[in-house]
C-alpha cells in the first residue's frame, strides 16, 4: 500500500499564525513527497481540528498523520488518541514542533520563522513515511507491595495498602517497629508522648491480615521490573524469596552525632537533642540553665541542608524544660528559626512568650563550650548586634542536630537502580510534580529517606505513596509505550555499556544462541522497564541497539531533507 | 530599693510588655526616628537594642541610652510581635526615677514634675539655637496649660473693644 500522508498545520491562534505564515507553508507541504491532503487550522486540538483529522483519514484514505502545532509534551497523547478513533494505528503519526521550536523562539523574524516551519515539515513528513506500526505492551502485576523500612513512613503505607486489600510485606532492620519516631519522647505541637501515636499503628500493623512483618531482615536482592519484582531478603541467616507488584521505601535517616563539635564526647552535659529526650523523660531535676546550640554540622560547607524541623524539635524541648521549672533559664542560640507554617508559627511565639531567649551567633564566631574535668559549666557566644561576647552558665548544653541519610542507602540505591543525591538522599523522580515516585516504574518513596521531613508530613507522604502503588495494583496490568529499544544480539558486542547507562535498569545480560548455535551473552532491553529514552542506543559502540520510532533510518532520512 | 529588688522589678516590667516576644527582625530600629533627631544612630539605644541589653544585665540601668527615646510610638507601630516599647519605655522611666536614677532627665521649671529627658531638651535648644527660646521650653505641658488658663481667666473680664485694640 502507498504511504498517502495528510499534514494539519495549527495557527494555535497568533502563537504559531501571527508569526508563521501558515497558509504558504500549508501550500508548500502539498508540493512534499506522498502528501495526500494538506489543511491549516486555527486550533489543531479544538474539536473541530480533531473531526477534521478523523474525518480526513477516512476520505483520503490516509495512512500518516503530521500535526504541526504546539509541542508533543502535552499533545502527542490527544492526537495519538484521535489518530486511534479513526481507524489509524497511534504510531503512525508524527509532531512537529512549530510553536516552542520555531514561532516562539523567532517572534523578530517573520519571513525566516515561515521558512524554518517549511524546513520542520518537510522533516516530519520524511519521518512519518518510515514508520511503522506499532502494539502497545501490556504485563500483569502481582497484586502484592514491598515496603522497606517500619518507621512512620512505612507504616502508614502499608496499612493503608493493606486496608485497600493488597497484601504488604514490610521489612524492617532492627528488631522492633517504629523507627526514629520510637526514640523521641514527645512530639510537637501538641507535646504529647510519641507512644500515643506509634501504638495504635504498631500493634494494628502486626495484626493485619494482608501484613506479614519481617523484622531483623536485609534486603539482599531485587530483580524484575513494574508489577513482577523478585525481592530476596535475609532474616535470621535465612533467606527468603518474595514475590511483589510494587515497592515503597521508606527506610528512613538517622541523628547526627556531631563527634568533637561543642565538646561532644569530651563533657557529660553535652548531649543531642535526641539523646536528652531518651535520658529524661520527664524529670528534669537540675537542669535550671540549658544553652541549646542549633544548626550544630547543619548548613555548612561539607552538609549544605537544613534540617527542616531541628528548630522546633529544641524549642519542643526547651517548652518542656520551662514547663516543668519556670524559673529555668534556657537560652537557644540559632542562626536562624526554621518555623514556617501556621502551627510551628505559633509554636514559636509560645516559646518567646515562656522566656525562651533566642540568641543569634554567627556561623564564622561558633559558641564555644567550656568546663572541667567532664562537666561543661559556660558558653560563651559572640553577640552579633551588641558586638561582644556574652557568657551563659550552664547546667547541660544540648546541640541540635539535623538528619543525615540512612548508611544503607547507597546499597538499596544499587540493589533497585534507583538514584541518590548530593547528600546522600534518595532522589524522587520530580522534586515538584513527582515527589514520591523513581524515574523507574513501580518503585516509591516516603518519608525521611528523601529528605528530613516531620511526622505529619512522613504520614502524608506514606499515604501518597501508597495510593501511588495501589494504581498499578488496582488496574492489574501496565501498559507501556511501544517506542522502546531493543538489541539485535547478532551485533552486540557485550561491552555492557548500555548497562550501565540505562538510568531505569532495563537493560540486563541474557543468552542468546548465534547462528552456528554457540551461546554468547549479549545485553537484552525489558521493554516494560524500558522508558523510550534512547541513552543506550546512542551509546552502543556496534550500532546494535534500536528505538522504535527513532530509527537510524528514520532520523537520517529527517537530516537528508535539510 | 536594694538593687535585687530593682532586677526583678526591670524583669517584670520586660515581662509584662512582653518583650521576649521581640524575634530581632530590626524593624523597630529602621522605623525609629532617632537618627533623624539626633543625627547618629546606636545600637545600643535602637528599641531592639535596649531590650536585648535589659534582658541580659537587668541590673544595669543608670545608663545614657535608655534616656535616648523619644516614645513616638513610630517602633510599636511596626512590630510584627506587637510589642508595645513606648509603653515599656514610659514605665521603665517612671521605675527609675521613683529610685532616684535622675540624672538623665529634665524636670519642670514650675511644677518640678518629670517634663523630658536631658538629650532631647538640649537638642531642643540645639535646634533654636538660642534664638526664640522662651520660658515655656522649660515648663511641662500641664503647667503651660495652667498659665494659659489663667491668662484666659482674666482676659474673659476685659471689655470687649479693649479685646478689639489689643
Amino acid at each position: 500500500m502507498s504511504v498517502r500522508i495528510g499534514v494539519f498545520i495549527c495557527h494555535c491562534g497568533t502563537n504559531i499564525g501571527g508569526i508563521v505564515n501558515v497558509p504558504e507553508v500549508v501550500e508548500y507541504a502539498q508540493t512534499l513527497p506522498n502528501v495526500a491532503f494538506t489543511e491549516g487550522n486555527l486550533y489543531t486540538c479544538s474539536e473541530d481540528g480533531l473531526s477534521s483529522i478523523r474525518n480526513n483519514i477516512k476520505e483520503y484514505d490516509l495512512n500518516r498523520v503530521v500535526v504541526a502545532s504546539c509541542t508533543p509534551r502535552t499533545h502527542e497523547i490527544l492526537f495519538r488518541q484521535n489518530c486511534e478513533l479513526a481507524g489509524l494505528n497511534k504510531y503512525l503519526f508524527e509532531f512537529v514542533n512549530l510553536r516552542e521550536h520555531c514561532s516562539w523562539v523567532h517572534m523578530e523574524a517573520h519571513d525566516d520563522a515561515t521558512l524554518k516551519a517549511k524546513d520542520l515539515v518537510r522533516m516530519g513528513v520524511a519521518k512519518v513515511s518510515l514508520l511503522t506500526p506499532q502494539e502497545d505492551l501490556s504485563t500483569d502485576v502481582i497484586r502484592a507491595c514491598l515496603v522497606i523500612g517500619g518507621g512512620i513512613s512505612g507504616l502508614s503505607a502499608s496499612l493503608t495498602l493493606a486496608s485497600q486489600g493488597y497484601h504488604v510485606a514490610l521489612i524492617e532492620k532492627k528488631d522492633r517497629l517504629g523507627g526514629l519516631l520510637k526514640d523521641i519522647n514527645r512530639v510537637f505541637p501538641s507535646n504529647e508522648p510519641s507512644s500515643h501515636l506509634l501504638d495504635p499503628l504498631i500493634s494494628s500493623s502486626s495484626k493485619h491480615q494482608n501484613i506479614d512483618v519481617y523484622l531483623e531482615a536485609e534486603l539482599i536482592d531485587v530483580k524484575g521490573f513494574i508489577g513482577n519484582f523478585t525481592v530476596t531478603l535475609r532474616q535470621n541467616s535465612k533467606t527468603k524469596e518474595l514475590k511483589v507488584g510494587t515497592i515503597i521505601v521508606s527506610t528512613g535517616a538517622q541523628e547526627l552525632q556531631p563527634v568533637g563539635s561543642f565538646g561532644y564526647n569530651r563533657f557529660d552535659n553535652v548531649m543531642t537533642q535526641l539523646e536528652f529526650e531518651q535520658r529524661f523523660k520527664s524529670d528534669f531535676d537540675g537542669l535550671n540553665r540549658v544553652v541549646m546550640i542549633n544548626c550544630v554540622g547543619a548548613r555548612i560547607e561539607e552538609r549544605k541542608y537544613c534540617g527542616r524541623f531541628c528548630c522546633i524539635t529544641g524549642m519542643k524541648n526547651a517548652i518542656l524544660l520551662k514547663e516543668a521549672n519556670p524559673e529555668a533559664e534556657i537560652s537557644i542560640l540559632q542562626r536562624d528559626i526554621m518555623a514556617c507554617g501556621k502551627i510551628f508559627e505559633d509554636y514559636y511565639r509560645t516559646a518567646l512568650e515562656m522566656g525562651i531567649r533566642f540568641i543569634r551567633y554567627n556561623v564564622d564566631r561558633p559558641p564555644d563550650v567550656t568546663g572541667s574535668d567532664n562537666v561543661a559549666d559556660k558558653v560563651r557566644v559572640y553577640h552579633e548586634l551588641m558586638g561582644k561576647d556574652i557568657e551563659i552558665d550552664v547546667d547541660a548544653v544540648l546541640l541540635t542536630t539535623p538528619l543525615v541519610p540512612g548508611e544503607d542507602n547507597q546499597k538499596l540505591s544499587r540493589i533497585m537502580r534507583i538514584p541518590v543525591g548530593n547528600e546522600g538522599y534518595f532522589l524522587e523522580a520530580h522534586q515538584k510534580l513527582r515527589p514520591v515516585e523513581f524515574p523507574s516504574d513501580g518503585i516509591f518513596l516516603a518519608g525521611c529517606a528523601r529528605y528530613p521531613t516531620d511526622i505529619s508530613e512522613c504520614i502524608s507522604q506514606g499515604y501518597a505513596a501508597a495510593a501511588k502503588a495501589a494504581i498499578p495494583m488496582a488496574q492489574g496490568q501496565v501498559i507501556t509505550d511501544a517506542f522502546t529499544c531493543e538489541v539485535d544480539p547478532s551485533r552486540c558486542s557485550a561491552c555492557g555499556r548500555c548497562v550501565e547507562i540505562c538510568p531505569f535498569g532495563a537493560i540486563d545480560w541474557a543468552d542468546w544462541k548465534d547462528l552456528k548455535g554457540k551461546t554468547r551473552s549479549v545485553a537484552m532491553v525489558n521493554p516494560t522497564e524500558c522508558k523510550g529514552c534512547g541513552l543506550c542506543s546512542s551509546s552502543c559502540l556496534s550500532s546494535a541497539i534500536k528505538l522504535k520510532g527513532f530509527t537510524d533510518e528514520e532520523i537520517l532520512a529527517m537530516v537528508n531533507t535539510v | 530599693m536594694p538593687a535585687l529588688e530593682l532586677k526583678a522589678e526591670v524583669e517584670k516590667l520586660l515581662h509584662d510588655n512582653k518583650l521576649n516576644l521581640c524575634f530581632e527582625c530590626g524593624k523597630c530600629s529602621a522605623v525609629c526616628p532617632m537618627l533623624d533627631f539626633y543625627g547618629e544612630y546606636n545600637y545600643d539605644r535602637s528599641p531592639r537594642g535596649v531590650v536585648e541589653r535589659l534582658s541580659f544585665n537587668p541590673e544595669k540601668i543608670d545608663d545614657e541610652s535608655l534616656w535616648y527615646c523619644l516614645t513616638c510610638q513610630a517602633c510599636t507601630f511596626f512590630c510584627p510581635s506587637g510589642i508595645d516599647f513606648q509603653s515599656f519605655m514610659t514605665d521603665l522611666r517612671e521605675l527609675l526615677l521613683k529610685n532616684g536614677f535622675k540624672k538623665h532627665a529634665f524636670f519642670c521649671s514650675v511644677c518640678g514634675r518629670y517634663f523630658m529627658p536631658k538629650k532631647e531638651l538640649e537638642y531642643i535648644k540645639k535646634i533654636l539655637d538660642g534664638k526664640k527660646s522662651c520660658e515655656y521650653m522649660y515648663v511641662c505641658p500641664e503647667c503651660r496649660k495652667k498659665d494659659y488658663a489663667e491668662i484666659l481667666h482674666r482676659m474673659a473680664h476685659w471689655p470687649k473693644q479693649s479685646i478689639k485694640k489689643a
